[in-house]
């Protein structure tokens, strides 16, 4: 995948779990390994925007 | 006839250079959705800072608020994911995401002199070098 295509599936991703969240109840529609692979690539965002902060 | 050709032309060079100078005085903007803000705006947000200040242009108080505004987004933007991966376990997410993340588009907003749109769920930013 060209880093363009991982950006587009990554933002595609985070929309679909920002439908998700809207809905109290969404885990329960995931299947173990659908939060897993959600809970690995929230992980991975997560982490790449706390590294970016400054040091003050 | 020839002068006034020669003039002519120069007329229409200058008009030309003219053109080109408006061009790169605009500015240039991204615009991103809420949702994509942890991929697209901080990086964003971030080297605009930088750039202010390899510039000199933000020094002293103003810039080291303007990294303070920018780590509160970073941590307010890490507890929205904390709230969607609670969500994707099963659990109860309080307060709202979408408050969240339009306070984190807020405060990157604030520090770059960026737009927020919370009808659309955008932020606007202007980008690194787009501003002349």
């Amino acid at each position: 995948m060209t880093p363009l295509e991982i950006e587009l599936a990554i933002n595609g991703l985070i929309v679909l779990i920002n439908v998700l969240v809207s809905n109290i109840k969404a885990g329960d529609k995931l299947t173990e390994e659908q939060k897993t692979m959600f809970l690995t690539r929230l992980n991975n965002i997560q982490n790449l925007v706390n590294s970016s902060k400054f040091p003050v | 006839m020839k002068r006034a050709i020669a003039l002519s032309l120069i007329l229409l060079f200058l008009v030309g250079c003219a053109g080109v100078d408006t061009t790169l005085n605009r500015t240039e903007t991204v615009t991103v959705s809420f949702e994509n803000m942890g991929l697209l705006a901080f990086p964003t947000a971030k080297a605009f800072i930088q750039q202010k200040e390899v510039n000199g242009q933000w020094t002293g108080d103003y810039l080291l608020n303007a990294k303070r505004t920018y780590n509160l987004a970073v941590d307010r933007y890490s507890q929205a994911i904390d709230l969607m991966k609670t969500s994707i376990k099963g659990g109860v997410t309080t307060p709202s995401l979408s408050s969240i993340l339009i306070e984190v588009a807020k405060l990157l907003a604030d520090v770059t002199g960026g737009t927020v749109n919370t009808s659309q769920n955008t932020l606007t930013l202007p980008k690194v070098g787009g501003v002349k």
